[in-house]
């Protein structure tokens, strides 16, 4: 078994009803159940507010941020455990950002082997 | 949560009423804006942390303080406003009317230092540092 990380992106801004945020919910909760149930899911990972700083260089240069489009601000992560690289995207297919114009960002962690 | 517990739709108008209660019927537009907000949060926070123990409390604790925050802002803006239309506030008075401005200068040091009257922090309401040092 390998570590990734799912990077979530978008997905935050499109008009939702209360009935539409509820499947939504219901739908990461029965998603991140199957990932456990499965061995699949090393960590829940964090939400992540959408602006902070960024500090740049050596003269370390502080700068509000990262304010790039809403579509391609990570908006939370988690760790994941699969077998490869195709596997952890396999299962990221089923996360429910994706039904909501966001997309997952599937990064393998870097294996350090002492 | 139960599948099938409409927890958003149930909490919609129980927190706008509850926001107008505190806020005012005038803040009505307010309390609409904040909620709508502090479920937007919910969806961001619970979808990967999971729902909390109590939803509801933190649904409206997160509105309430989006509203104060807003409310808070509004005062400062207009503060600045009057503050900007009376030109004659920060002139040195003469000695003349010293006394008669004595009463405004205790009100605005009794608010400072005793009800905490601080536009930036807000966490304690009497700064009893403050107090000893005003008293000393």
């Amino acid at each position: 078994m390998s570590e990734f990380t799912y990077l979530y992106r978008g997905g935050r801004d499109t008009p939702q009803s209360p009935e539409q945020r509820q499947r939504q919910l219901q739908k990461w909760a029965a998603w991140f159940k199957e990932l456990g149930a499965n061995g699949n899911l090393k960590e829940l990972g964090h939400p992540l507010e959408s602006a902070g700083m960024v500090v740049k260089g050596n003269q370390k240069i502080i700068t509000d941020g990262p304010y790039a489009e809403a579509k391609d601000v990570v908006g939370g992560f988690s760790l994941i455990e699969a077998d490869d690289l195709a596997h952890a995207v396999e299962l990221s297919k089923g996360c429910p950002i994706l039904e909501v114009g966001g997309s997952v960002e599937v990064r393998p962690i870097m294996q350090i082997n002492m | 949560m139960e599948p099938g517990d409409h927890l958003f739709r149930r909490e919609s108008g129980r927190m706008i009423a509850a926001l107008t209660r505190i806020f005012g019927v005038h803040n009505l537009a307010l309390a609409e804006d904040v909620v709508q907000d502090a479920f937007c949060r919910a969806l961001e926070v619970w979808r990967i942390r999971g729902i909390p123990e109590n939803p509801s409390a933190w649904l409206m604790a997160t509105a309430k303080n989006a509203a104060l925050d807003v409310l808070r802002r509004q005062r400062i803006t207009r503060a600045k406003k009057v503050l900007a239309r009376s030109k004659r506030l920060f002139d040195t008075a003469a000695p003349a009317d010293f006394s008669a401005r004595l009463p405004a200068v205790h009100r605005a040091l009794y608010l400072l230092f005793n009800e905490g009257y601080h536009g930036a922090s807000s966490e304690t309401a009497v700064r009893a540092e403050l107090c000893r040092e005003g008293c000393g």
